[in-house]
């Protein structure tokens, strides 16, 4: 089950990765003569509202999605780590306020941070700064709730006996840190960043349905599935889901490629 | 007469044989000591024999007769009528024997009204005379701590007390001075004794500190990865009997 | 035989400690509420610095106007930037405690008056979404933990995790879809989240000795997991009431948004979409604050239950 997932994750990744070669037409073109069409041979998904091929959308909204999430959840686990090691390895007051810190983050609501900003972007922002600013955002406001994990590892870390020796040995406390303590976390990190890189591409997604998304013509996996808040249509349409079932699927892969026991938020 | 008899092999997921094909049999009144280092499978015996080694993921292969009926094929049912009532477990830590968020009292209450139909105002002057016998206060504001609240030596008494309390045919007792100071190591091994010359009551006694079980034990099986190496019989003088007493 | 003398009387600590334990809870109690201060005056000062420096600030529709001339614009722009963001901090925030919390940029009307006038209907919908969630998570929490069946626990996990993958808006709208009410639509968002945590916590309760040793006392499966598993992890349930409010203020807001809802968080979604800054400053104070007081409560909750010396 687990490898199954992996291996669709991958798939998935590499099909989106190539979406300029796959996709067929680019996804900003709009055929005029046929706006919100039914799938067919030439446009497998149909076409939206403005006449473009969803299909297109899809792949290089995919991309979009798929790059950025981890890249954000980088971003935030970096942070993270380097909180949680330098204030393990610090201590006392550091670590004091480091907690604080993190106590601080975890109870702001950096929804309504993000929506402020957000919408407070003009309206003639570029798709690019957009796109820039969403994720920034969340790499910077996220990294709150995978630093409070991790420093309880590294506190744990360092109350090891292998610490001990090597501080016995004269180890200074960078290369303690660099040589000892980071592989030892590596486990822990990783597994914050499969929870964090699924927890931001759903943000997005929920930015996107508030309208709040990435700036057109761009698309987003978040930005397609506004499409589906004509709820009616849906029954009729039942294409216009395709995103949805996407994220799910790439959803549920990331939780099932996780360790078999982990099945926890 | 032979009370419990043991032939079996335990299995966990990824580790089969952990313990491999182990027989003994334990008679009636029969002080029996299983001895052996950490991992030789000693507490896994202990468990099985209840049957609540499927709680840690085990698995029984085997037979084990306790008074006549084959406890490895019976049904959850029926094993929850002997636990506790006809053969109980006293396990090494006390503190983590008792539910933290629980009275005493409210905990005996519960030990007794398991197997028992009577109301707890009939059974409480019987259970607080047991807590005499235990060498414990036996006064209202006793019954009314929290196990945070009772030293770990008290706390050992009251969890031998709980698995007294229906007046078993043997006690289970998993490594029960491991976790104590040595003067509560005393004192318990001294009660063992006299539950076992007083009432009867056999006792399974593991533990991995040989001197202590030549004291108390009429035979010491000795457990090596999850195999039994021997059965002696322990002799002792009538006089070092005495002055354990 | 002589009698084992008894050692009790001595040992064990006497409970004469409702001095202290009192003293504890008010010492944690006067931290919480400092960091709640601490926290609103943070998250003003951050979203004023994040609003500040946002590309757009300052900038309005009416730059958008082509027939305003290059002057007009240049003045509007300046009159936009003086602002510093001490400057706007410290406006917020004397204006916070003399009760003016601006009027809103779009609707012209005071924020407060806003706010009071949806609060009613927002605080019904957490409500309503957040018993539906805890009641629906706790209810097959225990049921599972007393059937153990490993299948039944599986299909749960999958199910739940399935949710999980759905974005909440898409929820929000399922539920619109079916004309449901909007606390309905909360309650589907947040029981994967609160079950998840519900399960984990029954089952590393479930996993300690007092458990098994109650177990081999012949105890009954529904009492081992009310008594035993359940009362025991009390205190990490309080502690979880917390945890799911902060959720559902976040997820509060897809929900009314999409499902037409007229509360406060449809009031941020709007103010977002028209960029109406003393509206999302006031908001995200009051989720702040909203969010404190409820990890101060469960807190002192947690505290109260503990039976940990």
């Amino acid at each position: 089950m687990q490898t199954a997932a992996r291996w669709t994750l991958l798939a998935i990744f590499l099909a989106m990765l190539g979406a300029s070669a796959i996709a067929p037409w680019p996804y900003d073109r709009q055929f005029r003569e046929e706006t919100a069409a039914a799938p067919s041979a030439r446009h497998p998904l149909g076409t939206d509202a403005l006449g473009r091929d969803r299909l297109s959308r899809l792949l290089y909204g995919g991309r979009i999605s798929i790059l950025l999430a981890p890249a954000a959840a980088l971003v935030s686990v970096s942070i993270a780590i380097l909180m949680a090691c330098g204030a393990a390895l610090l201590g006392g007051w550091w670590e004091r306020v480091a907690s604080a810190l993190i106590d601080l983050f975890l109870s702001l609501p950096w929804l309504f941070l993000l929506l402020a900003v957000r919408g407070l972007l003009p309206l003639n922002t570029s798709p690019g700064v957009s796109l820039g600013v969403t994720f920034a955002l969340l790499g910077l406001l996220g990294w709150a709730g995978p630093a409070r994990v991790m420093m309880a590892a590294a506190k744990r870390q360092l109350e090891s006996d292998y610490i001990l020796m090597a501080r016995a040995s004269g180890c200074g406390t960078w290369r303690l840190a660099a040589a000892h303590l980071a592989p030892n976390l590596a486990p822990v990190t990783l597994a914050q960043f499969w929870t964090t890189a699924p927890a931001f591409l759903l943000s997005e997604a929920n930015l996107a349905l508030l309208g709040l998304g990435i700036a057109e013509p761009l698309p987003s996996w978040g930005s397609l599935l506004r499409e589906l808040s004509n709820v009616t249509l849906v029954p009729q349409q039942p294409w216009l889901a395709a995103p949805l079932v996407l994220l799910v699927i790439t959803l549920g892969c990331c939780q099932l490629a996780r360790a078999a026991d982990e099945y926890s938020l | 007469m032979t009370l419990l008899s043991v032939r079996i092999s335990v299995d966990y997921p990824g580790k089969r044989d952990a313990v491999d094909q182990v027989a003994f049999d334990i008679g009636e009144g029969e002080v029996f000591g299983l001895a052996g280092d950490s991992g030789s499978g000693k507490s896994t015996i202990a468990l099985a024999i209840l049957r609540l080694i499927e709680m840690r993921g085990g698995r029984v292969r085997g037979e084990i007769r306790f008074r006549g009926r084959d406890l490895s094929h019976c049904r959850e049912r029926e094993l929850r009528q002997v636990r506790g009532s006809e053969m109980s477990l006293v396990m090494q830590s006390p503190a983590s024997a008792l539910n933290p968020a629980l009275r005493l009292e409210t905990q005996f209450r519960e030990a007794w009204s398991n197997h028992a139909k009577a109301p707890w105002r009939e059974a409480r002057p019987g259970v607080v005379a047991l807590l005499r016998q235990m060498g414990l206060p036996c006064d209202d504001e006793f019954l009314k701590r929290y196990p945070s609240q009772v030293s770990v030596g008290q706390a050992q008494r009251v969890v031998i007390a709980m698995a007294m309390v229906h007046g078993p045919k043997l006690i289970i007792a998993d490594e029960p001075t491991s976790a104590l100071d040595p003067g509560s190591r005393g004192e318990i091994l001294a009660l063992l004794r006299k539950l076992n010359l007083e009432r009867g009551t056999a006792i399974l006694y593991i533990s991995h500190d040989l001197p202590s079980m030549q004291e108390l034990c009429h035979r010491i099986g000795v457990l090596r990865d999850g195999k039994l190496l021997s059965c002696q019989q322990v002799t002792r003088e009538t006089t070092s009997l005495v002055s354990v007493v | 035989m002589t009698e084992i003398p008894a050692r009790g009387a001595a040992g064990g600590s006497q409970p004469v400690r409702s001095n202290t334990r009192s003293g504890k809870l008010a010492a944690a109690a006067a931290r919480r509420l400092s960091a709640l201060l601490l926290t609103v005056v943070a998250s003003v000062v951050l979203g004023a610095a994040l609003v500040r420096l946002a590309p757009g600030f300052g900038m309005d529709e009416r730059q958008m106007d082509l027939r305003l001339n290059e002057e007009s614009l240049a003045a509007m722009r300046a009159q936009g930037q003086s602002t510093g963001i001490l400057t706007a901090c410290r406006d917020y925030l004397s204006g916070l405690a003399r009760g003016d919390w601006g009027v809103s940029v779009a609707l012209g009307r005071p924020v407060r008056e806003l706010m009071a006038d949806r609060a009613g209907l927002t605080v019904r919908n957490l409500a309503g979404g957040l018993v539906l969630a805890w009641a629906l998570s706790l209810a097959v929490g225990f049921a599972l933990a007393v059937a153990r069946r490993r299948a039944w626990d599986t299909s749960v996990t999958l199910l739940t995790g399935g949710l999980l993958c759905i974005p909440t808006g898409i929820v929000a709208l399922v539920f619109l879809y079916f004309a449901a009410p909007s606390a309905w639509a909360l309650a589907a968002v947040l029981f994967p989240r609160i079950f998840r945590y519900v399960r984990n916590i029954l089952q590393d309760s479930a996993r300690r000795p007092h458990v098994l040793a109650a177990r081999a006392r012949g105890c009954g499966r529904l009492a081992l997991v009310w008594r035993h598993v359940s009362v025991p992890s009390l205190p990490e349930l309080f502690a979880l009431v917390g945890v799911s409010l902060s959720m559902a203020v976040g997820a509060i807001i897809p929900v009314e948004a999409l499902c037409d809802s007229p509360g406060v968080g449809q009031l941020v979604w709007q103010s977002a979409m028209g960029r109406d800054l003393p509206v999302l400053m006031h908001a995200t104070v009051l989720v702040a604050v909203v969010t404190c007081a409820a990890n101060l409560f469960s807190d002192t909750a947690r505290a109260l239950v503990t039976r940990e010396v």
